[in-house]
């Protein structure tokens, strides 16, 4: 998906401005803690994966459940798709909506997977959808085999001075050795000729 | 809340649950003694089957008498250790084929797989075998072809009842365990997932006095006469009589589909219930639900297959998956409720025949024809 950029001038994205950009200016208030540059979005999202750290992923704010408010001026918002957003550099990302997803087929060039809605809270897959294999990137195509842990995340990228809708799709990578959790007793059967 | 009436002691009640993506079904037997097949939970996390049954005022600690799970796929399984720690009383049948050293020492490397919002993909196994342990539950009754899990000659209305499962066959169990054992195990990265496998689904034969009733679970059908379908009309025990209602195999999909089960196992058109699948190929398709419908006028489906994309999220949201739709990017939500097809035949008539009920998205398998 390409749109073509309607770029809005430097003076108008400003955040010193007030007047013009005083909605991007809340929305960062509002998710200052969300708010990384892609790299940091990158590693926030492998911190979040590893389970030795998982207090400290714990601690990173969620996207808000209702970003509604804190939406910028569409109207200076350019589209980006999966691909586009790894070929540039980034200022800041706000995150509005977000998934965690299991692969569970992979077929004619189609990812399909079960999601679970973590901007709403949910604990169950939910959702489910189909990805091309053109929308994911490159360096993550290979990740993508059924069982493949991934997070899906929509928000607003801003990168000098130009908002921009972006959409990043990053599978789980091998987390460090952990102590595995206590195996439960084995599933007993009744004995049988 | 709906406003349903529980079945009358001499009453033989089916009702299948489903919501495109999980599939249950429970049976009245007689006198309040139930049997839960597979389970699937609502998006509020509860037990499709258990909020039918406390919205009938039945207690499941003393009802259920028998929990099967068919086989260990996502759609057969969420929810079941919740049933089974409810249903004190119940007896848990699984496939032969979960009974292996191979399948636990897969279990012992799939632990560590899942996140802190996805469950590892062995968890409710995991929970069964724990709440057995903990609470001294009978062994675990292995389902394999021809084989009597439950029986009653003691119900008021005066039939003898017999639950037989008719699958999986040896050669279905030893495929399994093969991949099993060859199976590449899940590392950190990954959530196991169950095998892609419903050659040890657990077929179920129901023989309620002169009535039968056939439940295809996914069981598949192939050119080897000694797995699937194939190998259950070639049992050395032929089934007797004739099954009046069928729960369509594997959504209806072609491949779950043996014609000579129709010919031999089932009365002429008998009465027949599906569930849907849509995640990916969506099930059934046209040419299933044309062929079904020559087959019988009466069937029945849970839920229809095409579902939107939730529409409670924030604008902004929307506009952004509007727009990767555009690019071939799509999601589906499932159902909030399963929906239920609810079947009754009445044991006091000397000609009962099967009383539909619909309730939620269920519909006539008609309304889903072009």
């Amino acid at each position: 998906m390409i749109t073509i950029p309607r770029r809005a001038s430097t003076a108008q994205l400003n955040e010193d401005s007030p007047s013009q950009f005083k909605p991007a200016s809340e929305a960062e208030i509002r998710l200052s803690a969300a708010l990384r540059c892609v790299d940091n979005i990158t590693d926030r999202i492998q911190t979040h994966y590893d389970p030795a750290r998982k207090t400290e992923a714990l601690s990173v704010p969620a996207p808000t459940a209702n970003p509604t408010d804190a939406t910028p001026d569409e109207s200076n918002i350019i589209n980006l798709s999966f691909t586009q957003l790894s070929d540039h550099p980034s200022e800041s990302f706000a995150a509005l909506q977000e998934w965690e997803g299991v692969v569970t087929k992979v077929k004619d060039g189609i990812i399909y997977a079960n999601l679970v809605d973590i901007t709403a809270n949910e604990t169950s897959f939910e959702e489910e959808a189909e990805i091309p294999f053109s929308e994911i990137r490159s360096e993550e195509q290979m990740r993508a085999v059924p069982g493949a842990i991934f997070r899906w995340t929509i928000g607003y990228y801003r990168q000098v001075g130009t908002l921009m809708n972006g959409s990043v799709i990053r599978f789980r990578r091998l987390a460090g050795q952990t102590k595995p959790p206590l195996p439960p007793p084995a599933l007993v059967f009744e004995e049988h000729d | 809340m709906t406003n349903y009436v529980p079945p009358a002691p001499h009453e033989l009640e089916v009702s299948v649950f489903g919501r495109g993506f999980g599939e249950s079904i429970l049976l009245h037997l007689g006198d309040g003694r139930w049997i839960l097949v597979d389970s699937l939970c609502d998006k509020d996390g509860r037990v499709s089957p258990l909020r039918y049954l406390e919205e009938i005022g039945v207690d499941p600690a003393t009802a259920i008498k028998l929990i099967v799970v068919t086989h260990w796929h996502d759609d057969h399984v969420k929810g079941i250790s919740t049933a089974y720690q409810l249903a004190t009383d119940a007896i848990l049948s699984m496939p032969i084929a979960m009974k292996s050293s191979q399948l636990e020492a897969f279990k012992n490397s799939a632990r560590a797989s899942g996140s802190e919002h996805l469950s590892s993909g062995v968890a409710e196994l995991d929970e069964i075998a724990r709440i057995r342990d903990r609470d001294h539950r009978r062994p675990i009754r292995p389902a394999s072809a021809d084989r009597e899990l439950l029986g009653y000659n003691d119900l008021t209305h005066g039939h003898q009842v017999l639950i037989k499962s008719l699958s999986p066959s040896d050669a279905d169990t030893q495929a399994f365990l093969k991949q099993v054992a060859y199976a590449p195990r899940p590392d950190a990265s990954q959530r196991a997932q169950p095998f892609d496998d419903n050659a040890v689904s657990v077929a179920l034969w129901a023989s309620v006095g002169p009535h039968r009733i056939l439940l295809g679970a996914d069981l598949e059908t192939t050119n080897n006469p000694l797995t699937g379908w194939q190998a259950v009309l070639s049992s050395p025990s032929p089934l007797v009589g004739q099954a009046s209602l069928l729960k369509i195999p594997h959504h209806g999909s072609y491949n779950g589909h043996h014609q000579p089960v129709w010919n031999t196992l089932l009365t002429p058109q008998p009465t027949a219930v599906l569930t849907t699948w849509d995640l990916g190929t969506k099930l059934p398709s046209q040419n299933d639900i044309t062929r079904i419908l020559n087959l019988t006028p009466d069937a029945f489906i849970t839920s229809r297959v095409d579902r939107k994309p939730k529409s409670n999220r924030p604008q902004s949201v929307q506009k952004r998956l509007r727009e990767l739709n555009k690019a071939g990017v799509r999601i589906h939500s499932r159902l909030p409720f399963a929906g239920h097809v609810r079947l009754r035949l009445d044991l006091s008539e000397p000609s009962p025949i099967w009383q539909v009920a619909l309730f939620k998205d269920a519909v006539h398998l008609s309304k889903l024809a072009a």
